[in-house]
């Protein structure tokens, strides 16, 4: 069988990103272990969600035991920006039957969506090939995180605590906190969340952190719309 | 926690998270997204992963009141770190080496 050259330069495209993949993988893994899921369940949430900051996430709510309703409203706030790529994905009109529609929003995560898009804007290509290119992209990821997760179920285990590994999933989060920050209110946006979420810590059932995350967000619409209006206000 | 509890939390999640991804694909000809709901959606991410990284970082150092806690110190260079180089590896080894020597030290 021969591979459809758009799914081979989608693969080579994403190769580079699995080594980011593998601590990332290896401790979603550790964390859901650490947490309290059986092995099955731990390779179910990688299978069924491949969302690891919303995975990692629910693991440290779950060690501190927030009631469930509070750790699927954490994987919702999380993974709502996956609305922003399905929008920016579904512009460039792939040629998707419907099951292939599903896989591809299945796999639709940050890298896959961020590979294509540049792809599409600077190459010419069939529906057909962008799809076939999209699939290139989100199939070594899949591979490896669904790999790294289960490297890191086995692991999970035997990981001595005086490691600090829970500091490693920080480490994770400070890797993808730091490229969102992409403007001046989306700084104030961080800040303020972050600032405000180490008073609010106390709060019980993490209500402190969604608080956070609130005021963050609204403190970075707020500056955005004073910025824009001051850019007006001096370039009528 | 129990096993049927984290089943629901997993078929919710999935559930949720699969439309996310689903939407506009689904739409896909028929609705653009609202540019107000995109601008705000923008804005979580910063926020979301700063509320769940901050409290690692700070609140050991808030607790003692020492500003020298190793965990401090090693969030500050990792978070410079990645804003330099922006390779999530690095981070993680800057990062975790500095904790561990720094705890190394302080025995």
């Amino acid at each position: 069988m021969k591979l459809p050259k758009p799914f081979v330069s989608g693969m080579l495209a994403s190769l580079p990103l699995v080594p980011g993949f593998v601590p990332f993988g290896i401790l979603t893994g550790i964390s859901a272990i650490q947490a309290g899921m059986s092995p099955l369940e731990a390779q179910a949430s990688s299978l069924l969600l491949m969302s690891g900051a919303s995975q990692i996430a629910a693991a440290s709510m779950m060690v501190d035991h927030s009631p469930a309703f509070m750790v699927i409203l954490a994987h919702v706030i999380i993974n709502l920006r996956y609305m922003i790529y399905s929008a920016g994905l579904a512009v460039h009109k792939l040629e998707l039957s419907p099951i292939k529609k599903a896989l591809a929003a299945h796999v639709l995560i940050d890298q896959t969506y961020a590979l294509s898009h540049i792809h599409y804007e600077t190459h010419d290509l069939s529906a057909k090939e962008r799809a076939q290119y999209y699939f290139g992209t989100a199939f070594p990821l899949w591979a490896s995180w669904q790999l790294f997760t289960a490297v890191g179920i086995v692991s999970g285990s035997i990981v001595p605590q005086g490691w600090e590994l829970d500091f490693a999933i920080t480490l994770c989060f400070v890797s993808l906190l730091v490229p969102t920050l992409k403007s001046r209110p989306m700084i104030l946006a961080a800040v303020v969340a972050g600032a405000l979420s180490v008073p609010l810590a106390s709060f019980p059932f993490r209500l402190g952190f969604f608080l956070a995350t609130f005021c963050g967000v609204a403190a970075g619409l707020i500056a955005d719309s004073w910025t824009k209006r001051a850019l007006r206000r001096s370039h009528p | 926690m129990s096993q049927s509890t984290i089943w629901i939390i997993l078929l919710v999640a999935t559930v949720a998270t699969f439309l996310f991804r689903y939407s506009f694909l689904w739409l896909a000809g028929y609705r653009q997204m609202p540019e107000r709901l995109e601008h705000v959606l923008r804005f979580i991410p910063p926020a979301v992963l700063s509320a769940m990284t901050f409290p690692a970082i700070l609140t050991p150092a808030v607790e003692t009141a020492d500003w020298h806690a190793p965990r401090l110190l090693a969030g500050i260079l990792a978070l410079i770190v990645m804003w330099k180089t922006r390779k999530s590896l690095q981070t993680l080894i800057w990062g975790m080496a500095s904790l561990w020597l720094l705890r190394w030290l302080a025995v």
